[in-house]
């Protein structure tokens, strides 16, 4: 059974506050004055590589051996390099943003996730400052026994400058890929860029920072074209069940 | 060994699964998930003894001990040592607060009742209604993890979505984000990701999901979730109560306290496979925003070796009748 609700002003101001938001997210914009970045998005042209904005990948001398090999290895088949190939194992970033699958984002003023149809995962973009950044139990020492592993997704922070989304991740695993053939280092940083061109297109400019790979930072740019409809249409993705299927994990 | 020590190893055990995909507990190559490092003889007897019990009750699976299966100390939730396993400290004071709106169900929530490792009553305190053949894949899987010791495949295990009931007991951070037309629930664990479909139908395309299809209204502010279409049998707990294929789950959420800090969800199995009757199951969740940043969960890295989940000491299960 339904009943009347009687709000209090704290429920009434939260109620007001909630319209704005919707009337915002209908406008295409969030409560905090950034143009919302809510909604489905798709690589706009696949593929599989970074391809750098100016000139040629800065590769140091390791960085280009380990790249040549891997894509020896690659054109006869052997992928004992690419463990996202043989296990399904998480891309990571940034590769995991050259899906050619969906992904939606939830933009909020505290957290922007982006929920990828590839095999489910998700990624965090931690917006949170200062004394908002509470201290996580289930890290930092912990109840998972203790935080500060390296990881395939990392650990992102962000915040807006006027309307572009400023993405910092580090502490990257060096036990993947950058992109199909892309070697990456320990010390890896990755910095975004993510602003909407248009209403419906996305873009994501990424500066990569690996002294071990490159002899300087250099970046690359994703355009993603907003999709219709929402996460409903996502289909339940299964890596394994692909890969064992004979199917390609990524594109490559 | 002492009944604590059994039931503390169970909950350690119980640990090192759910770990087994986080970058917190990468075991080491050759390890397999959910086996503690340096256990012996592959995967490690959940809570039983070296040889394992050898008399049961009257009513219990064979091979049990008097009392049944290890159920922990007097109070104590299945499995579980005294006090159970870590709990998370309280919030803190200056913590964000959670939306005062009753449908607005966004933020980080996480199970912060302890871990049941197997339910045997529902949440009137009814022992489950089970036909003979729901007590019967039941005592198989109960025996085949405590007393043969070779546990049995699930999806868990095999790096595959397990399905609501398991994915949200375990006491591991969740997030909601909601709009007018679906509500989507995101996992740490198992890349857990729920799509509720708001005042839809079921699909009538005969695909299925290991998540199975599900649509939702507001009844009042409950949320009243209706899941059906299951793609592969769930396992609703850790030692394997079942529901089948073509059991609805019904889920009703709501926000249960003035603060909206506490989420609560009474569950319904109606599954004539395996249940004479319906039966409900209560869980509460607290509002954890400082649980927001996931730990990475990446159990394809250890599962999707060559060997699969079966190099790990884990057998397949046989067949369940088809329905």
């Amino acid at each position: 059974m339904n009943h009347p609700i009687r709000l209090g002003r704290h429920a009434r101001l939260h109620h007001t506050f909630i319209a704005i938001a919707l009337l915002a997210a209908a406008s295409g914009a969030s409560a905090a004055g950034h143009p919302s970045l809510d909604g489905v998005w798709k690589l706009e042209r696949p593929q599989s590589e970074f391809v750098p904005v100016q000139g040629q990948i800065p590769f140091t001398e390791d960085g280009r051996k380990d790249y040549e090999a891997n894509k020896a290895s690659g054109a006869k088949k052997e992928f004992g390099y690419d463990r996202t190939q043989t296990r399904c194992s998480s891309p990571g970033l940034p590769r995991i943003m050259l899906t050619p699958r969906l992904f939606a984002i939830h933009d909020r003023p505290q957290m922007v996730a982006m929920e990828f149809e590839w095999n489910r995962l998700a990624r965090q973009i931690d917006l949170r400052q200062g004394q908002d950044k509470l201290p996580n139990p289930m890290q930092e020492g912990g109840l998972t026994g203790g935080g500060g592993a390296a990881t395939m997704i990392g650990e992102t922070t962000g915040h807006w400058e006027d309307k572009v989304l400023v993405v910092h991740t580090k502490n990257l695993s060096d036990k993947k890929l950058l992109d199909a053939y892309l070697p990456s280092g320990e010390d890896l940083e990755l910095t975004e860029h993510i602003h909407l061109r248009d209403a419906n297109t996305l873009e994501d400019r990424i500066t990569i920072q690996d002294p071990a790979n490159f002899t300087k930072p250099w970046d690359t740019v994703l355009i993603f074209k907003r999709q219709p409809g929402t996460v409903s249409q996502f289909r339940e993705d299964i890596c394994l069940e692909r890969r064992n299927a004979g199917e390609t994990p990524l594109p490559r | 060994m002492t009944m604590h020590q059994l039931a503390t190893k169970a909950a350690v055990c119980l640990l090192a699964v759910v770990l087994a995909g986080s970058a917190l507990a990468q075991a080491p190559a050759g390890a397999p998930p959910g086996v503690s490092p340096g256990a012996p003889g592959g995967f490690p007897p959940a809570g039983f003894p070296p040889g394992g019990p050898t008399q049961g009750p009257p009513g219990a699976p064979a091979g049990f001990p008097p009392g049944g299966p290890p159920q922990g100390p007097p109070g104590a939730p299945a499995g579980f040592p005294a006090g159970g396993p870590p709990m998370p400290p309280p919030l803190p004071a200056n913590a964000p607060k959670a939306p005062a709106d009753p449908r607005n169900l966004e933020g980080t929530w996480s199970h912060e009742q302890m871990l049941v490792f197997r339910i045997n009553t529902d949440m009137y305190g009814d022992p489950l209604p089970y036909n003979d053949r729901g007590r019967h894949l039941m005592d198989r899987r109960v025996k085949a993890t405590y007393v043969d010791q070779l546990p049995v495949i699930n999806a868990s295990a095999e790096c595959l979505p397990p399905g609501q009931p398991w994915q949200m007991d375990l006491n591991f951070p969740f997030q909601i984000y909601q709009d007018k037309d679906v509500i989507s629930l995101l996992f740490q664990e198992y890349h857990g990701a729920w799509h509720i479909h708001m005042n839809g139908q079921h699909r009538k395309d005969g695909k299925r999901e290991y998540f199975g299809d599900s649509i939702a209204h507001w009844d009042g502010n409950t949320l009243v979730v209706d899941t059906a279409n299951y793609r592969r049998s769930l396992w609703l707990d850790v030692d394997g109560t079942p529901a089948s294929v073509n059991a609805h789950l019904t889920f009703r959420i709501r926000k249960v306290d003035l603060s909206g800090t506490k989420l609560e969800v009474v569950v319904t199995v109606d599954d004539p496979w395996y249940y004479t009757k319906p039966w409900s199951i209560v869980r509460l969740y607290a509002w954890r925003p400082d649980m927001a940043n996931f730990s990475e969960y990446n159990c394809e890295n250890q599962v999707g070796a060559k060997g699969g989940v079966s190099q790990y000491g884990l057998v397949p299960e046989a067949p369940e009748e088809t329905q």
